[in-house]
């Protein structure tokens, strides 16, 4: 029950937000709009429409099987899914009166993929049975029903090749499943053939077997092609088609008008062929060989390779040689396109040697064909597969959980690509199919545990015991070779990890010590800090061998021996995926290691350790989103899970609450499911409706936005709020708690700031100790930071006496660096305050005096906690009651500090937006920033609600700037409540452009965009007077095939960095889906290859490039000059 | 013991979903030792409960927990049974304090929320072996400072639990409302099981739809109740588990109820066979036979001493077998089906 439950919690946060949801019936519906390769063996059919009710189990894309049937045949199917899984059928009980109902319609044939009938009830298998003993077909594919097909009747010329049944009136028909296919370019025409079985299969136990018994006749099954041209069929009757196809999907012939019965084939190569018929309503298959004398391999002198790096390798000829022969050696990508080749050449000694450059261009898998020729043309060939390593960093990511299996998986590979996926998770090494389609990898290694052995040791190895622990991660490591050589994205230590860990282990211990003695430097210290005598380290012993948290210390009050164990437990964990970032290191130079789905802010995890000691972290979403996106550094891959419901709302918010964080990439839970939550695809492979909203609202992120935003930089106004690890335990100390939690006041602070429209970021305890509080910080917030080291407490005074404003909320500065309570505060000379412990007041009515400069008046808050220990040295209190000041303002040069002696809650509660007309926190707050120079570029405005004391949602408004140019996102919750028209005031006009809509909206200083519930809206705002212009030239464009003209974009009209998303068409009009592509144009002028294969069609081709602000595209042709 | 079987206060359809509220009144008592042996004098004053439903799905599960709970001034207190046809497979695993490995063993995790305020909650997870996990929310390092003691005994094995009031901030007075949940993690068999008292939604950290102790309240404290049981929009019914319920002689005459609604049931079996074709009529019969030997056993029991506990288990056999019945004449029928193809 603990694995996952995070992501579900997640889920159930979402189930207040109601929104149409596919019900049972939607998600078995079937529909055909994901056209796949096939051939349309009787569709249409002179005997009409097939009806089909189809069982499967709906995942690893067997649903698809009866998608696939009905692109090749004229049936109509209903679905109705089970789970083994779930052992149940989808939507148990309503899913079986769901299929009682459907048993009430007849249909022709009832099709069970690799579904025993005993899964159904009684009464299930009653009434379908009852059908098919009335005369209605029963196809079992994969498992046999002996209790059914009991009586089997001989196969007769034009019969399918199943095992075939009467059942009383009725027929049935037992099949193999449809096998899974090796992934390979050209797999689909096997695949091709195992459904003309199917569909051969389906017809006659629907009795609607073809009239025309069509024969093909074979001379031989095997043909010399040395004996070619030759007849190699012969048909039964007049065909109206002929074609003959290798299995590599090469069709040889393919004759409509003037196909003869006698089938002669020219000269082929050797291999595996179909020749397949049609006459009047009947068709033929039949396979055959062609050898040859000749033989050929493909050795590659390395199965993989970077960028850049040369693809070589050796062409050996086997048999007997030709006169003549020469060899020829083809990379081709998985749609047949040639992209380089070499030779012919003749062979030395029966061997070519090849070697091809791999530019940047090259797509992740391609195939090296080799083929003999003589004058015949080729006479045999070989193949292997080549990957060229990319990892798809630097750019904006769309990563989905698994990878689909099944006969149909590559089908929902390509779909997914097509969606936009460019990552994929997994726990294995990748299947090929994963870089046909140009996708990245995420191995998932291991999960970082810290089960424990009855003695108490972490298992299998604790993280401290040496070589051992190495030996176990390297051991790990080297199993993920396979993946290093395909492109990972980043190496995942896997989800819902912990996030510490110690044991009572000798070498946990001996670490243990070594990092006190870091910490501190000497004993001195820590037995002043632990009120302890120790004279030597390794006296240093758990107070209770039973317990590695040192809970006892906190039960004892002995605060700081707990924290330091705390924190060494956030230490080790992070140490121990440090030994897990060298190794993948040591195998992939470039490897990026971490973890995901776990880390939270909450607990107090380290999250500057975290960030530091991993290369990359994608924690379930929370607070730690905003530590990550403020201190990580820009290419520090990053992002949340997100899935886990049926919603459009809240798919769509938790997407763009990514993209508004700071993630780069999305990573979505996962590519299939239905029930409680749906994946991306529906069983059928068609894309669920809620699914393609939220793939039509976030269009603009894998369409520019998503790598764009990697060149900009995320405007935080000069804010700067505190992590302050300790300080995250020291709340939970003595009376802490009364006060609310840790992470309940930082949420109550960026509530605040999100509804003032202004940015911020965050800095870490350590980063103050190492003096990296960054220069333009204007203001500094601290959210019950109340432990400080001196370090740091020096620091904020520094601020402070520089000009900066610190604004403290209750208690800061009580604890030291350890959790060591203070007898003063460390603040108390900034604050200029005294304070002494006192318990929590609550229920408290507190009074603050507005200050000057704004709205003039009394915030009075009732049922308040606040802190009687503190008292304001000298200065008068600007609000209270007669036990406690609730705020306090000391100004200390050129700088303020403020002390607001409220809780979190409270604070919360504030800051709520838009109740009732009364100046409240926001208030206070937006008037303390202005003075300290803070004023929002962009002003959101919202207009108070009909009614006064509704609370609406929280609206975040993010701004990214790359001079001179910012990007604005405005983004409003998921709540019940529905659109909100609201202001968005510019400081000065700007030339604006709506990204979504994909209109510029002239020069304003005004934005009145209306926010639909957890939709973000995008603005570009560029300085007055700018307008961006494409300027697109071609370097060549009339080029021979196999030519790579270069694209070269500049944007006129504008600075800053652009983004275009380039296309290309075919003379055709279709789509020349490999030349898709975001460019970012930084400075100057970019450029991009426009590569055209050797075999691509010539004629007027043309590439288009669309400017993501204004929307607008820039069409140029190019001609492709043929032989 | 022998209290319990719900009164319904009040049904109202209108929420989401209509899990029933359930409450248990804990009496005040004297401390238990615990042993896991379910010997005390406390809890001979404690109704008991029974009736776990799997996790999120409203079927009662074949393997039952019943349960019981009491207080003092200091702690409060539970005595779990857990039924255990596979009692040989069970071998009780020590483990330390707060391992997470506890969920991989035969446990029972309690949940309390000490406010009933749907947010700070406590998860514990006690084992047949008597060791502890324990979290505030999803934080392993807050400690309860429970005590449990565990043992096997006929056909199951019991926990004796004592949760000291402090760690949980709660001040124990008459009519104060707590949210509890227990579930149990069943894992000696290859399929584990889940299954709990209240009905959850997505997972056992549902602190919404726990179900809920009251201390000691008065009929009238009882009444009153409505409002706050029904906080977080909840709507099912509210079955409160009533000290000073139901008698032996009433367990028994509610079982022979149940038994009668399945004798009835069969009737109508009879009846429906001789419409049906011959070749279904042997099946039926041979159906029929099958329920009979089923009903042998209840009827037996319900001549000895029939407590909660032993109520609980011949009701949830009666309704199986009921369910079960209105699939049979269908399994009657396609076997006729079949035999004639």
């Amino acid at each position: 029950m603990q694995s996952r439950i995070l992501a579900v919690l997640w889920a159930c946060a979402l189930a207040g937000a109601a929104f149409a949801e596919p019900t049972i019936d939607e998600e078995q519906s079937l529909r055909m709009d994901y056209l796949t390769p096939h051939t349309a063996w009787a569709r249409p059919y002179a005997q009409g429409v097939t009806r089909v009710l189809f069982f499967s189990d709906f995942r690893h894309s067997q649903a698809r099987e009866i998608i696939e049937l009905m692109e090749r045949f004229e049936v109509k199917a209903d679905a109705v899914y089970y789970s083994r899984l779930g052992k149940a059928w989808h939507g148990e009980q309503a899913g079986i009166e769901r299929c009682l109902k459907l048993l009430e319609q007849p249909y022709d044939v009832y099709l069970f993929n690799q579904l025993p009938l005993t899964l159904m009830t009684a009464e299930m298998q009653y009434k379908l049975l009852q059908r098919v003993a009335d005369g209605a077909g029963l196809v079992l594919l994969g498992g046999k029903d002996p209790r059914v097909l009991k009586k089997p009747i001989p196969r007769q010329a034009g019969d399918p090749e199943a095992e075939l049944y009467a059942i009383r009136n009725g027929r049935g028909a037992l099949l193999p499943a449809i096998p899974t296919i090796d992934y390979r370019f050209g797999w689909e025409t096997e695949y091709d053939y195992a459904h003309e079985r199917l569909g051969r299969t389906v017809l006659w136990a629907a009795g609607k077997a073809p009239k025309q018994k069509l024969a093909i006749e074979l001379p031989a099954a095997k043909v010399d092609r040395a004996a070619l041209p030759a007849v190699v069929g012969t048909l039964s009757a007049n065909p109206s088609r002929v074609r003959v196809r290798r299995l590599d999907g090469t069709v040889v012939s393919d004759l409509s008008r003037g196909a003869q019965r006698a089938v002669k084939l020219g000269k082929v190569p050797a291999g595996s062929y179909r020749l397949d018929a049609w006459s009047g309503d009947g068709w033929a298959t039949v396979p055959f060989e062609v050898t040859a004398a000749r033989t050929v391999e493909v050795a590659l002198k390395q199965t993989f390779g970077e960028v850049g790096e040369v693809l070589a390798g050796t062409v050996a000829l086997g048999g007997e040689a030709a006169a003549g022969e020469q060899v020829k050696v083809e990379l081709t990508d998985r749609r047949g396109r040639v992209l380089a080749a070499s030779g012919p050449a003749a062979p030395t000694d029966g061997q070519v040697v090849f070697a091809f450059p791999v530019p940047a261009h090259t797509p992740m898998l391609v195939r090296v064909r080799a083929a003999v020729v003589d004058a015949g043309g080729e006479v045999a060939d070989g193949e292997a597969y080549y990957n060229v390593v990319k990892r798809h960093r630097g750019q904006f990511n769309f990563v989905i959980w698994d990878i689909p299996a099944g006969p149909a998986g590559p089908l929902a590979e390509a779909r997914l690509a097509e969606l936009g996926m460019t990552v994929q998770l997994r726990g294995a090494p990748p299947p090929r199919v994963l870089a046909a389609y140009d996708i990245a990898y995420v191995p998932y290694t291991t999960r970082i545990l810290d089960d424990k052995d009855d003695q108490g040791h972490i298992k299998p190895v604790p993280w401290n015991q040496e070589p051992e622990i190495d030996e176990y991660v390297a051991g790990i490591v080297e199993k993920y070779r396979g993946a290093r050589e395909h492109g990972v994205f980043v190496y995942s230590l896997g989800d819902e990890t912990v996030t510490r860990g110690s044991d009572s282990s000798p070498s946990d211990l001996a670490a243990y010590q070594a990092y006190l003695k870091d910490v501190y430097g000497g004993l001195p210290a820590l037995n002043q800090s632990w009120g302890s005598e120790f004279t030597k380290w390794d006296e240093i012993q758990l107070l209770d061998p039973k317990d590695p948290r040192e809970l006892t210390a906190k039960q004892q009050g002995n605060y700081a021996r707990w924290y330091d164990r705390q924190a060494w437990e956030c230490r080790n964990f992070i140490n121990f995926c440090g030994r897990f970032v060298e190794a993948y290191k040591r195998l992939d130079p470039q490897a990026r290691t971490g973890f995901e789905g776990a880390g939270r802010f909450a607990v107090g995890d380290d999250l500057d350790g975290i960030v530091r000691g991993n290369t990359f972290w994608s924690p379930y979403p929370g607070l730690a989103d905003y530590v990550i996106r403020s201190i990580a550094p820009r290419d520090f891959p990053r992002g949340n899970w997100m899935g886990y419901t049926k919603d459009a709302a809240p798919l769509i918010d938790k997407y763009w609450r990514m993209i508004l964080n700071g993630c780069d990439s999305v990573w979505y839970w996962r590519w299939d499911g239905i029930g409680e939550w749906n994946g991306i695809l529906k069983p059928d492979l068609s894309v669920f409706p809620q699914i393609d909203e939220l793939l039509r609202d976030t269009r603009i992120t894998r369409e520019g936005l998503g790598d764009l935003l990697l060149r900009y930089q995320q405007a935080d106004d000069g804010i700067a709020i505190l992590y302050s690890m300790p300080s995250a335990y020291a709340v939970t100390c003595a009376d802490g708690p009364g006060y609310g939690t840790y992470e309940q006041a930082h949420q109550a602070w960026i509530t605040a700031l999100e509804n003032l429209g202004l940015g911020f970021r965050y800095v870490t305890d350590a980063m103050l100790r190492n003096g990296e509080l960054g220069a333009g910080t204007k203001v500094l917030l601290l959210p019950r930071a109340e432990a400080l080291s001196d370090r740091e407490a020096a620091v904020i005074a520094d601020f402070v006496k520089a000009g900066g404003t610190v604004i403290a909320d209750v208690r800061p500065g009580r604890y030291d660096g350890h959790c060591k309570p203070r007898v003063n505060g460390a603040l108390d000379d900034l604050f200029s305050v005294v304070t002494r412990s006192k318990p929590a007041l609550t229920d408290a009515t507190v009074k603050v005096a507005l200050p000057p400069g704004g709205p003039a008046g009394t915030w009075e808050l009732a049922a308040q906690v606040t802190d009687p220990g503190v008292a304001p040295k000298t200065m008068v209190p600007l609000g209270g009651n007669d036990q406690a000041p609730a705020l306090m303002v000391h100004q200390l040069g050129r700088g303020q500090a403020i002390y607001l002696n409220l809780g979190a809650a409270q604070l919360a509660a504030a800051s709520t937006p838009a109740i009732a007309a009364v100046p409240g926190a926001n208030t206070l707050l937006g008037q303390w920033l202005k003075a300290a120079g803070v004023a929002p570029e962009v002003k959101l405005v919202r207009p108070l609600p009909a009614e006064p004391t509704v609370m609406r949602p929280n609206v975040r408004v993010v701004r990214w700037t790359e001079v001179p140019n910012q990007l604005v996102a405005i983004q409003a919750q998921v709540t019940r409540a529905g659109a909100e028209k609201v202001q968005l005031k510019l400081d000065s006009p700007r030339r604006v452009y709506d990204l979504k809509a994909g209109r510029d909206l002239g020069e304003v200083a005004l934005i009145e965009p209306m926010l639909q519930p957890g939709r973000a809206e995008v603005y570009a705002l560029l300085p007055p007077g700018t307008a961006p212009k494409v300027v697109a030239a071609l370097d060549n464009p009339r080029v021979p095939r196999g030519a790579t003209p270069v694209l070269s974009l500049k944007i006129d009209g504008s600075r800053g960095a652009h983004a275009v998303l380039v296309t290309g068409a075919r003379p055709d009009g279709s789509d020349a889906d490999w030349l898709r592509k975001v460019v970012v144009i930084d400075s100057g002028t970019a450029t991009l290859p426009v590569p055209i294969a050797l075999n691509d069609p010539a004629g007027k081709w043309t590439i288009g490039v669309r400017e993501l602000f204004a929307g607008k595209v820039t069409e140029l042709p190019l001609t492709v000059i043929g032989e | 013991m022998r209290w319990m079987v719900m009164l319904v206060l009040a049904v109202a359809a209108r929420a989401a979903d209509d899990y029933a509220i359930v409450v248990y009144p804990a009496p005040k008592c004297a401390a238990p030792k615990l042993d896991g042996k379910l010997d005390d004098p406390c809890w001979a004053e404690a109704p008991v409960v029974s009736g776990f439903i799997w996790y999120n799905k409203n079927e009662a599960v074949p393997t039952q927990t019943s349960f019981r709970v009491c207080y003092d001034d200091q702690a409060i207190y539970l005595g779990i049974w857990c039924d255990e046809p596979a009692l040989d497979k069970l071998t009780p695993l020590p483990l330390p304090q707060d391992a997470k490995q506890i969920f991989s063993t035969e446990a029972i995790e309690i949940f309390w929320d000490p406010d009933h305020d749907h947010q700070r909650y406590y998860q514990f997870a006690v084992n047949a072996a008597g060791s502890i996990y324990d979290a505030e929310r999803w934080e392993a390092s807050w400690s309860g400072q429970a005590t449990a003691g565990a043992a096997k005994g006929q056909g199951g094995w019991g926990l004796e639990i004592r949760f000291p009031f402090a760690p949980l901030k709660l001040t124990p007075a008459p009519g104060k409302v707590l949210g509890l949940n227990l579930c149990r993690d069943r894992t000696l068999l290859k399929d584990r099981e889940w299954s709990c008292w209240s009905q959850v939604k997505a997972n056992f950290h549902d602190a919404e739809r726990f179900g809920h102790v009251v201390l000691s309240p008065t009929a009238e404290q009882l009444a009153a109740l409505g409002p706050e049981l029904r906080k977080g929009d909840r709507s099912g019914p509210i079955r409160i588990y009533a000290r000073g319920g139901f008698g032996a002689e009433t367990y028994i005459g509610l079982a022979r109820r149940s038994l009668a609604r399945v004798v009835a049931k069969l009737k109508t079996m009879r009846q429906i066979r001789e419409r049906e074709a011959p070749a279904a009529a042997a099946a039926f019969d041979r159906l029929l036979a099958k329920a009979e030997a089923q009903l042998a056993p209840v009827r037996e029991a319900l001549d000895g001493e029939v407590d909660g506990g032993v109520f609980a288990r011949l009701e949830l056999q009666l309704a199986t077998l009921e369910t079960w019945l209105d699939q049979a004449i269908w399994e009657a029928r396609l076997e006729a089906l079949l035999a004639s193809l």
